[in-house]
């Protein structure tokens, strides 16, 4: 990998020159949340963001997707993907993206995906955990690919990694505002990396997890928060890595139609209901524990489903862990 | 291709046939002759039907792509879709994408016993393979297992009647289970016992011995008729490698994307829509919530 | 063209005005239907046979009942439009019977207006579509509408207020401010208008119809520090008791 150095006086400067590659979209503070945001100004951003409400998902399946439009009762293919730069994307959430495009770029590939995937620039910046992190767990805290350019926190600057052709392009364009790394910049890189690691306080134990969660089909800990669970569908929604989409076609006039999918949960009764009525995941039970299945399936190629964000976790209502309902179902199988 | 992977083509219907009070059988040809040509499709894929301006369903083909020029999709009317389709006419026009799924292996199977065992509606996908088999002439022999609620209930009723009275000639032992009694029904039993009877599929495995190393068992029905039936067959040994099933699930996209359709566990994800809709008894075990 | 009726029973009038709201939408609605009745927009009534009947409002009154009976004798299509006519709202909840309320007030149980326990129309009536909300959005009467002149039966939503909410990136009042929101177990299709203003969800569009878990709700409320007395009052403002734990 490559590197390079930005120190803390060009920073603004860079900053500014991504307006040249697309829009720039980065975290902002809105309330209590934050949200990626078309921003003009580097004072706008959350440098030091813990994560936003909805992922930079949105970006690439928006929660409302209109698909086709109709006209003269044919269907035209709907929406142009605008040049987009994605600034101050977590580690977690790049990995996220790499596990959506293993879904929707699949032949045949989602073309709205794609498009905008094939139109934006992914830039990564390192950052701290909060209560809700359990990243490293997961082996998501460090992002080796799916950027092109990540920076990491230095004491006076920013510790960039070139992630590809495209990344090293926008740093050569500006060519002048970078440095090339001194032993002392990787030393402070190194530090924060153990400062970093050592601020995690949520664990995951993946040992066997899979395995595990197929032997506990009937544990009792399903039952139990079943309970709690509203069914609400809000980690769903908030998820990096949820795919599901429900499809609804809405007349905009007497002759004009558009076909718009959005963000659907798996824990809506319909999600498991076929023709006919049959509903495969008749109860709150099935549908909890679908998701638990659904996150933690293990795919040799590409890991779990779930990347450790916490976002499930921070907007769950009923204030469900996600780490919690996993160690308790391993203790209830021991 | 992936430009239009959402776009939906015209299709004309040719002709629409009553087969039961629910059900109704719809001839269509795309409207574009070079689409026509290229729709190349396998028994048990599935297409999906586009009510351009109020949504789209998945359905499986239940005609034979032997039989080349048209296909047909046996439609019963349960949703607000299928009750619009119901409404339409010669002539109209309907959106299809497709054909998505795997579709039943019929190239491993050749040389092999059939026994195709169908409940209700899974009669339609599985009209598919059974005259893509006689077509075909590839099959060792066909037995066809149908279990139907009443008279008025069985599907592609003439072409049934047709394979009870000379199927025989075309290497194929057709079986009919009925529940309900009627006219109709003691008529058709008096005609064709042993092959008719009053019961439900599973009686028509009785007496039947398959040589196992040989043969082939493809299920379609609702759901709580699977576990039934593959009693039946693991009876007989048969191994769960050469049962094949064909599932339905509420898919949106047919390509893997939607997530409607995911099954499994934290050991094995499965996509009905494009890692099946057709799945062994194997895939079953190994994968639960697939049936 | 079909013939279209609305029909007012006991209610604010917000139901039927809204449909008014669509204004240049309207046109497309008047493109299949025709309006034989519409005492908010017009003195024209005419009713042997109607296509669609809309139904605002509860049942309040004998003649609310009258009028109702009339609307689904005389129509193929019955919409119970806005929660009076579909749980019953604020006047479904109050407790009591009539006579007694009536006594307590005017110190007589004379009833000379005839009025009834006031229910929704659902509890007389067969309806065949339902749209919740106080008000209803009013794209959604209009997506019902199209359908219905297309010969498609509508669709229906099964999803909480929470879905919309977040595909709106609404902060979540409930989480990050404790303010009591029934989001989770409301029944969607609002597009969260509410949260959007930063209050939470009163609930308007009455329980999610399959799968609401009020008693969850109830122990998230309890642990914000709210008593039970007044999460209960919360749970039934609009549907009349009908989420129980």
């Amino acid at each position: 990998m490559r590197y390079v150095k930005l120190p803390n006086e060009n920073f603004d400067e860079f900053f500014n020159s991504l307006k040249n590659w697309g829009k720039v979209y980065a975290p902002v503070k809105q309330g209590n949340i934050y949200t990626f945001k078309n921003v003009e100004k580097l004072s706008e951003v959350s440098l030091n963001y813990t994560r936003t409400m909805l992922p930079p998902k949105k970006f690439f399946v928006k929660p409302r997707d209109e698909m086709l439009r109709l006209k003269d009762s044919r269907w035209e293919k709907c929406g142009e993907a605008e040049k987009t730069v994605l600034f101050g994307v977590h580690s977690c959430d790049i990995h996220g993206l790499q596990i959506l495009d293993k879904v929707y770029l699949d032949e045949p590939a989602d073309p709205y995906y794609k498009e905008r995937r094939e139109n934006s620039i992914i830039i990564g910046i390192s950052c701290m955990p909060d209560e809700y992190c359990f990243c490293k767990s997961l082996g998501t805290d460090f992002a080796m690919s799916g950027f092109d350019l990540f920076l990491h926190e230095l004491p006076d600057g920013w510790l960039v990694r070139v992630g590809s052709v495209r990344g090293h392009e926008i740093s050569w364009a500006n060519e002048e505002l970078f440095e090339e790394v001194s032993e002392d910049d990787l030393k402070n890189f190194r530090a924060f990396e153990e400062r970093r690691a050592k601020a995690f306080k949520k664990k995951l134990n993946k040992e066997g997890l899979a395995d595990m969660l197929d032997l506990a089909y009937d544990s009792p800990v399903w039952k139990k928060y079943e309970k709690i669970c509203l069914g609400c569908g809000n980690c769903n929604m908030v998820c990096p890595t949820c795919r599901c989409y429900e499809v609804c076609d809405k007349w905009i006039n007497a002759y004009e139609a558009v076909r718009e999918r959005r963000y659907d949960s798996c824990f809506m009764v319909s999600h498991g209901l076929v023709a006919g009525g049959h509903n495969f995941r008749p109860t709150r039970l099935d549908r909890f524990r679908h998701r638990y299945y659904c996150k933690n399936y293990f795919d040799p190629e590409a890991g779990f489903n779930c990347v450790g964000c916490g976002r499930c976790d921070e907007f769950c209502p009923a204030k469900i862990e996600h780490v919690k309902v996993l160690d308790e179902v391993r203790e209830a199988l021991e | 291709m992936s430009e239009d992977t959402f776009q939906t083509h015209d299709a004309r219907i040719l002709e629409v046939k009553d087969l039961t009070p629910r059900e109704k059988l719809f001839t269509l040809r795309f409207a574009d002759p070079e689409l026509s040509r290229n729709f190349k499709y396998r028994p048990g894929q599935f297409v999906i039907v586009d009510i351009r301006g109020f949504g789209e369903f998945p359905i499986s083909l239940c005609s034979t792509p032997t039989r080349e020029g048209y296909f047909q999709l046996c439609v019963r009317r349960v949703g607000r879709m299928t009750k619009y389709m119901h409404e339409l006419k010669e002539g109209d026009i309907v959106g299809i994408r497709g054909p998505y799924g795997n579709g039943f292996p019929m190239e491993v199977m050749e040389g092999s016993n059939l026994v195709l065992v169908a409940g209700g509606l899974g009669m339609a996908p599985l009209r598919s393979v059974l005259w893509y088999a006689i077509d075909s002439g590839k099959y060792e022999h066909i037995y066809l297992f149908y279990g139907t609620k009443s008279y008025e209930d069985i599907l592609f009723r003439d072409e049934i009647t047709h394979l009870l009275k000379h199927g025989e000639a075309m290497n194929c032992t057709v079986k009919l289970a009925y529940e309900v009694e009627s006219p109709s029904c003691i008529y058709l039993e008096k005609g064709f016992a042993p092959r008719v009877c009053k019961g439900v599929v599973t009686d028509l495995f009785r007496g039947e011995e398959f040589d196992v190393t040989n043969t082939y068992a493809l299920i379609c029905g609702p759901p709580v008729m699977y576990k039934f039936v593959i009693r039946e067959l693991l009876d007989r040994k048969l191994s769960p490698g050469r049962i094949y099933m064909t599932l339905e699930r509420r898919m949106r996209c047919g390509v893997g994307k939607c997530g409607h359709c995911i099954v499994g566990t934290s050991t094995s994800i499965k996509y009905v829509c494009k890692d099946g809709p057709v799945f062994t008894y194997w895939d079953a075990l190994s994968t639960r919530g697939l049936i | 063209m079909l013939k279209l009726g609305v029909f007012e029973l006991t209610d604010c009038g917000g139901c039927a005005l809204n449909i008014l709201f669509l204004y240049e939408k309207l046109f497309d609605v008047v493109k299949f239907y025709e309006i034989k009745e519409f005492h908010m927009a017009s003195s024209f009534k005419e009713h042997d046979h109607l296509d669609v009947a809309i139904v605002t409002g509860t049942v309040s009154t004998q003649r609310d009942l009258e009028l109702l009976k009339h609307a689904r004798s005389h129509s193929n299509y019955l919409i119970a439009l806005g929660t009076c006519a579909t749980h019953g709202s604020v006047q479904g909840g109050v407790e009591g019977k009539i006579r007694e309320k009536l006594e307590k007030v005017y110190g007589t149980k004379a009833n000379p207006m005839k009025a009834l326990d006031s229910k929704p129309i659902t509890e007389y009536v067969a309806v065949d579509y339902a749209l919740p909300g106080c008000p209803y959005d009013k794209d959604e009467i209009y997506q019902v509408l199209m359908n219905i002149a297309n010969g498609v039966e509508p669709p229906k939503k099964d999803y909480p207020v929470c879905i919309e909410c977040k595909l709106n990136e609404y902060e979540c009042v409930l989480v990050k401010k404790g303010i009591p929101c029934l989001g989770p177990i409301t029944l969607g299709g609002c597009n969260a208008i509410c949260v959007k203003s930063g209050l939470g969800c009163i609930g308007c569009r009455g329980p999610l119809p399959k799968d609401a878990n009020p008693a969850g709700e109830f122990e998230i409320l309890k642990e914000l520090g709210y008593d039970e007395e007044y999460i209960r009052k919360k749970f039934k403002t609009f549907a009349r008791g009908e989420l129980r734990w």
